[in-house]
């Protein structure tokens, strides 16, 4: 680690229903950059930067990707601050029900329909999540 | 039926391995000592780990863009999973444990029965 002296000492939290509802925050705050992501990819145009024009996105769209990034930003802040405090195991655990919110904005907000197959896939991996991250310390 | 599946949610897996060598930068800057708070984040890790999530965002947008519906990208990204698991025995030297190889199978039977509806 060079210079840098790990903090593998240090105590990790307990896990509360006040923290699983702040590390759900942002969580929710995370699946919030899919949304914005969708949205941003259905305004496609050309922009015009100094005289340069760019074929991708009109600027809603660079609206919405400027949103994902802010959902991003914001989840970062809080990720990196979750990951100091609890065990790895219990933040991916948490994360892993970003799948869960995304099927709901899905369904709510873009009209997506679930089908069971996709509830069964769904369920499956966030098993799959929790056992590899069972051990994370 | 899989031949149905839109081919562009394979960016979301490219967009996930990139994430996955980001998170090693993270988890790297995160395990270690700084000066401030400040340089918990401005670091040259937290700032390359970023950068490469940004750009596997961009490839998100491109996704969704391509007909892709947000319930596909995050269960698509979350093959995410094997990656860390195999790069951080690479980089972390951390052991693969049976949980792990069994949760990864989960999680790649999981992808394909969700293509599957």
């Amino acid at each position: 680690m060079g210079e840098s002296q790990v903090k593998d000492g240090r105590d990790k939290q307990k896990l509360t229903v006040l923290s699983v509802i702040l590390i759900q925050a942002a969580v929710i705050i995370y699946t919030g950059s899919s949304v914005c992501s969708k949205l941003a990819s259905s305004h496609p145009g050309t922009i015009s930067i100094f005289g340069a024009e760019l074929h991708w996105l009109n600027w809603v769209g660079v609206f919405w990707l400027f949103m994902e990034v802010v959902c991003l930003g914001l989840y970062a802040i809080f990720w990196q601050q979750i990951i100091k405090k609890f065990d790895l195991s219990i933040a991916y655990a948490n994360r892993a029900f970003a799948i869960f919110w995304t099927f709901l904005w899905g369904v709510l907000f873009f009209g997506e329909h679930v089908k069971l197959l996709n509830l069964v896939g769904v369920v499956i991996v966030f098993l799959g999540i929790l056992l590899v991250n069972q051990d994370a310390e | 039926m899989l031949n149905k599946v839109n081919p562009w949610i394979l960016l979301f897996a490219v967009s996930a391995t990139i994430a996955s060598f980001a998170q090693m930068l993270l988890k790297q800057s995160a395990t270690e000592e700084h000066a401030s708070v400040l340089k918990e984040y401005l670091n040259w890790k937290v700032i390359v780990g970023y950068a490469l999530m940004f750009a596997g965002m961009l490839l998100g947008v491109i996704g969704y863009g391509k007909g892709v519906e947000v319930k596909q990208g995050p269960v698509m990204e979350t093959i995410g999973n094997v990656w860390v698991v195999l790069l951080s025995r690479a980089f972390f030297g951390e052991p693969i444990t049976k949980k792990k190889v069994w949760g990864n199978v989960l999680i790649i039977l999981g992808i394909i029965i969700f293509n599957l509806a």
